[in-house]
């Protein structure tokens, strides 16, 4: 099994509950925030020598929910400062982008890590539309196309030009080229079955968050595998990322106080302001062809929302408790869902930086040695 | 023309106002200058019925002795809006306009549903921003394309001097209406700020301010205009109009028509 240590670069510090979205700036010191950045790009270089595999990052906009408006920034620091781990990058956001810019940030990430790349192409969540000024109801065809156009721009040696639906480039040749090849591997969030269909089709890596039961989570991942047979390929274990906040600490009651702490800040502050946009983009356009896909969306982060600790531990949504207790619970979700990778935010919300360092001692001496096997 | 001058009494005064189109109501506010039928202001009236109230004594109009302050007008204009347009519509306020809009916002929320503030006056916070007093100065602080005036919008000297001298009166010499900043938290009408990137007359402290304060509020800069949004940029202008009245806090979503 492996982990990937992910970050959201969260704003620990927000002493209001914002009630828009995008969030006011006023009163931030940017100098806290230069400080946050060398904490967390600390944290994200330290992490491949405390037991983990990849490295992960991800973008977001306008919020302190994460500082990280473009990743690859983060990546070509982790770039040097690492010399083992996978770079995931989980992802850019393909339909707000332009995706030749894409080819090349992540093209020259693979090559100055020196082929480390897991390059994640997401669709993100309904309220970045507004952010970079795109259609919502074009989400998932600029997906397809800029997925295409990209792999296209790595693997092709000799120029070309592209005509498509969203996207029109006349002659194109990327340099460098990714050092992977034929490419390195493309990651992808598969948590309904429209999503499931193109990242079978690409032989991506499907990515699983937001975990409301295993039942669930597991019907997701059947569906998954399903349609990969369909397009002449079983999927693996490392085929399959699931997503999980996580808190490790000396004892169970320890970390289950420390993480229903920093969810507290992280619904009632860092997620409260995207609720109105959220639900503003999906009730004014079609971000999702079917309804009632945005209508579970939405219920499932209300459902998570109003569990306690332990119910989410007990659903499968979270990994929290005494370095036993979470190796029984990875132990689960590896039998559960069969995946072979989990991504782990150890940093949620405001949670302070000694419980996350002390989580990833832990993670290292006591975690990783009795799972890392699986 | 698209807009038809009519005549009403209040106050025991005569009131002029130009109406034009049908739909939605929407009241116009006019600013300092006084009412300059707008290509934005024509474009609206393909999907709203505009009300473009001229203050009296504006623009050549029989000015009324009973109205000398900002209090004064906003009571004009809530019995005129009651009385001619009903009991709930859209408002657009121009600089001298928008803060006549707010105070009606704030005074009967009930009747504002959308609320556009266009380069509002009265948050010239530490005596920013203004009308140059030269004549040329002002022109240029009022147009980055003075040559998209249309000739119908261009008045006599002693129109636009009598039209000013009435601004003054009711302005009081305020800068910063302190009242109405104390009472931004209690507009409730969704709100649209829209400034000019070139506009030295509303200082940008004052959208900014009226953006942290107005509690569901959007603000837009529009760029190469100055204080003049609707001659330097008309097309923007009424693209934003357009979109905010018919979506309120939707339009910020592209839908990709």
């Amino acid at each position: 099994m492996k982990f990937n240590f992910f970050h959201l670069m969260p704003f620990p510090d927000y002493d209001k509950v914002p009630h828009e979205w995008p969030v006011s700036t006023h009163g931030i010191d940017m100098h806290r925030v230069s400080e946050l950045y060398r904490e967390y790009v600390d944290e994200m270089a330290e992490a491949e020598n405390y037991g983990f595999d990849w490295v992960g990052c991800n973008e977001h906009h306008y919020s302190p929910y994460g500082l990280m408006a473009n990743p690859n920034l983060i990546a070509g620091s982790l770039a040097h400062r690492t010399s083992k781990a996978k770079i995931a990058i989980v992802g850019n956001l393909l339909p707000l982008l332009n995706p030749i810019r894409v080819a090349e940030e992540y093209a020259m990430i693979d090559v100055m890590s020196g082929g480390r790349l897991v390059a994640g192409f997401l669709r993100g969540i309904p309220h970045e539309y507004i952010a970079y000024n795109i259609p919502p109801s074009q989400s998932r065809s600029r997906l397809r196309e800029a997925t295409e156009l990209i792999i296209k721009a790595w693997t092709e040696d000799e120029p070309f030009g592209w005509e498509g639906e969203h996207y029109q480039f006349p002659a194109v040749s990327i340099w460098p080229k990714p050092i992977q090849k034929p490419h390195p591997r493309i990651l992808m969030s598969a948590s309904n079955e429209e999503s499931a269909e193109f990242v079978a089709k690409m032989r991506a890596i499907m990515g699983v968050t937001l975990i409301q039961d295993l039942g669930a989570a597991r019907k997701a991942i059947e569906h998954f595998k399903t349609v990969a047979r369909g397009y002449g390929w079983e999927p693996t274990p490392d085929d399959i990322l699931v997503g999980q906040q996580i808190c490790i600490a000396d004892s169970d009651e320890e970390a289950k106080a420390h993480m229903a702490s920093a969810q507290a800040y992280f619904h009632q502050t860092l997620m409260r302001p995207q609720r109105t946009a959220q639900q503003l983009v999906l009730q004014q356009s079609r971000y999702y062809t079917d309804a009632s896909v945005g209508e579970n969306f939405q219920k499932r982060l209300a459902t998570l929302r109003n569990r306690s600790v332990d119910e989410q531990i007990e659903a499968g949504s979270i990994i929290c408790g005494s370095p036993e207790s979470v190796v029984k619970q990875i132990k689960r979700l590896q039998q559960e869902l069969g995946c072979g990778l989990l991504n782990l935010t150890i940093k949620v919300g405001n949670m302070p930086s000694s419980v996350v360092k002390r989580g990833m001692e832990l993670f290292r001496d006591r975690v990783a040695p009795e799972v890392a096997a699986l | 023309m698209t807009f038809e001058l009519k005549q009403t009494t209040f106050l025991g005064a005569p009131v002029s106002y130009h109406v034009g189109g049908s739909g939605k109501p929407v009241l116009y506010l006019h600013s300092a200058g006084g009412v300059l039928l707008t290509q934005p202001l024509q474009d609206l009236t393909q999907s709203h019925q505009v009300f473009a109230l001229v203050s009296p004594g504006f623009d050549g109009t029989e000015p009324n002795p009973q109205l000398s302050s900002i209090a004064d007008y906003v009571a004009l204009v809530t019995e005129f809006a009651r009385q001619e347009i009903g009991e709930r519509f859209d408002v657009i306020g121009s600089s001298f306009g928008s803060w006549v809009a707010l105070w009606l916002a704030v005074e009967e929320p009930a009747m504002v549903d959308h609320l556009i503030l266009n380069v509002p006056a009265a948050f010239r916070f530490n005596g920013k921003g203004g009308l140059p007093a030269d004549p040329a100065e002002r022109f240029k602080a009022l147009y980055v394309h003075p040559q998209k005036i249309p000739d119908h919008a261009r008045k006599a000297p002693e129109i636009m001097a009598n039209n000013g001298q009435l601004y003054e009166k009711l302005a009081g010499g305020v800068t910063v209406d302190e009242a109405l900043k104390a009472r931004l938290p209690s507009v409730e009408a969704v709100t649209l700020i829209l400034l000019g990137t070139e506009d030295k007359v509303v200082p940008a402290e004052a959208g900014e301010h009226l953006k942290r304060h107005i509690p569901v509020s959007q603000r837009v800069f529009i760029y190469d205009a100055a204080h003049s949004i609707e001659i330097d940029q008309p097309e923007r202008v009424s693209r934003l109009w357009r979109e905010f009245l018919t979506r309120g806090q939707g339009f910020v979503l592209n839908q990709g028509d």
